[in-house]
């Protein structure tokens, strides 16, 4: 489904995701993310951000749809000129790179391992979307040499601070956690805090850098 | 009270974590939501109060206090002490009482729910298990607290049989739709079983001759529990309560809450069909199933 330049994804009763170039401008997807949640407070639990999408969490199945304008209203409403700066984050991450799928990944991409640690560590990355676990971050920038398909059969137990990649993206596991993602290399930071405000370290549209030590 | 012994996949469940998508922190709800609203209608608490959730074989739980609790979802043949106990009522216990579950008769997931509610912490307004963060995790020989109330509990039972389906509803995605009739059909006329790789985080739906569609990689997007992914297999992952919030392979379409109820109970080796419904069908089944659990409590109010 399609309203103006927005793509209408249904993921449940009560969720939608939209989708749109515009949306990658985190400025003006953070002005939305207040804006809905502001002008549709007893409508909508939570809106989140992806770099390009914007997922929004309803209290009532298919509210969305009881007027047909709702949605129109919403998606005209996306129509703000007046972008405040949001406060992006840089990090940079220290990165012991040997991690157990490095020799799959040579045999993959026929690279050297140093060849990809240097692609790997180039790139100054920008989060995406925090998802999979808590506080993943699915950090866009990787180099297309490093692009692969994640794997057919995931590993069981991927260790809590993995540096890893998968299709397009690079990540870090804040978590023990099974994963179809390459393992390059492990980090001691901490990325993820059930007692900190905010719980997670990155946010969409933050920048990281990865250190190799 | 203290956990003697802890059931299989043990964890304290609620309606799950409603504002969390942009921590990354996933819903974990109830396997089995509707259960844990009949399980809270008897007990008079609020319809999403926490319980504890557990497979076969269930937990041995010695109780230090007095109280009242209900069961609901599975039935895997509660005693207390050697009085054997139905689901969907609310019995009292006293200080050194015993409960234990014999048999597994029925369902998967089985729901413990006490008067008052367990009293523990909750983040994102949720008391439900994060065990990858050792939020509430249960452990051996724990002693977990009831909440205390001065309100009086409904000490009576519902008499509510699920009605028997082997259809389960699921509403399509784009995706879906741009198949052919021929493929689809087969989605719709081939029976599938619940294999036995399932778990909390998704159920994995398999038929005798896997169709298998070959796609692009997708981009990850947000997914919810109900959520129905195609694997490259033919196989199809059903996300349940405790899935993830993001998922990158390519959605046929989603389950309400009311079905995935259903389908976490379903009994593993029985055919069960996919019925594909329109939004204005699924919202009407929502409605129905709220007002039922509406008349439900009208009527234990009229009772009390």
């Amino acid at each position: 489904m399609r309203v103006f330049d927005v793509e209408i994804q249904v993921v449940s009763a009560t969720f939608i995701s939209l989708k749109a170039k515009r949306f990658e401008n985190i400025a003006l997807a953070s002005a939305l993310k207040y804006k809905i949640e502001f002008n549709y407070i007893d409508e909508v639990l939570e809106v989140s951000l992806g770099l390009g999408f914007i997922g929004i969490k309803f209290k009532t199945p298919y509210i969305w749809l009881k007027e047909e304008l709702t949605l129109f209203k919403f998606i005209d409403s996306f129509k703000i000129e007046e972008t405040s700066e949001v406060e992006q984050s840089h990090h940079e991450i220290e990165v012991k790179y040997e991690g157990e799928d490095l020799n799959l990944v040579s045999e993959l991409t026929k690279l050297e391992i140093s060849e990809i640690i240097k692609l790997h560590v180039e790139p100054k990355y920008k989060v995406g979307m925090i998802g999979f676990l808590p506080g993943f971050p699915y950090l866009l920038g990787l180099n297309t040499r490093l692009v692969l398909p994640r794997k057919i059969t995931p590993s069981l137990n991927v260790k809590a601070g993995s540096v890893a990649i998968g299709h397009m993206y690079s990540g870090i596991y804040p978590q023990n956690s099974p994963g179809g993602w390459f393992v390059l290399g492990s980090t001691k930071s901490e990325i993820f805090d059930l007692t900190a405000d905010p719980l997670c370290r990155f946010k969409v549209g933050d920048t990281v850098k990865f250190m190799p030590t | 009270m203290k956990i003697e012994k802890l059931g299989i996949n043990m964890v304290i469940k609620d309606e799950g974590r409603k504002a969390s998508y942009s921590s990354g922190l996933n819903r974990s709800n109830a396997q089995d939501i509707m259960a844990l609203k009949l399980l809270n209608l008897v007990l008079g608490n609020e319809p999403l109060e926490a319980a504890f959730e557990f497979n076969f074989p269930g937990p041995k739980i010695i109780f230090s206090e007095n109280g009242v609790l209900a069961l609901s979802g599975a039935d895997f043949g509660a005693k207390l002490n050697q009085k054997s106990l139905l689901i969907q009522k609310a019995y009292s216990f006293f200080k050194g009482d015993i409960l234990t579950f014999e048999k597994p008769y029925s369902g998967n997931f089985a729901y413990l729910g006490f008067f008052g509610g367990l009293l523990m912490p909750s983040i994102a307004f949720s008391k439900s298990t994060i065990n990858s963060l050792g939020f509430n995790t249960l452990v051996l020989g724990q002693e977990i607290n009831i909440n205390i109330t001065e309100k009086l509990p409904y000490c009576m039972g519902i008499a509510l049989t699920r009605k028997s389906t082997k259809n389960i509803s699921f509403v399509p995605s784009d995706f879906f739709l741009s198949f052919p009739e021929s493929v689809r059909d087969t989605y719709k006329n081939e029976a599938f079983y619940i294999s036995k790789a399932s778990d909390g985080m998704a159920f994995r739906l398999k038929q005798n001759k896997p169709l298998i569609i070959k796609y692009e990689n997708e981009d990850s997007v947000y997914v919810e529990p109900g959520t129905i992914q195609l694997l490259p297999s033919g196989e199809l992952l059903v996300l349940m309560g405790d899935a993830q919030i993001t998922g990158g392979y390519p959605v046929l379409g989603y389950i309400n809450t009311v079905s995935l109820s259903v389908l976490s109970q379903y009994a593993f080796e029985k055919p069960l069909f996919l019925e594909m419904i329109n939004h204005e069908i699924d919202e009407g089944l929502l409605k129905n199933e709220e007002m039922n659990l509406s008349q439900i409590k009208k009527n234990l109010d009229l009772w009390s």
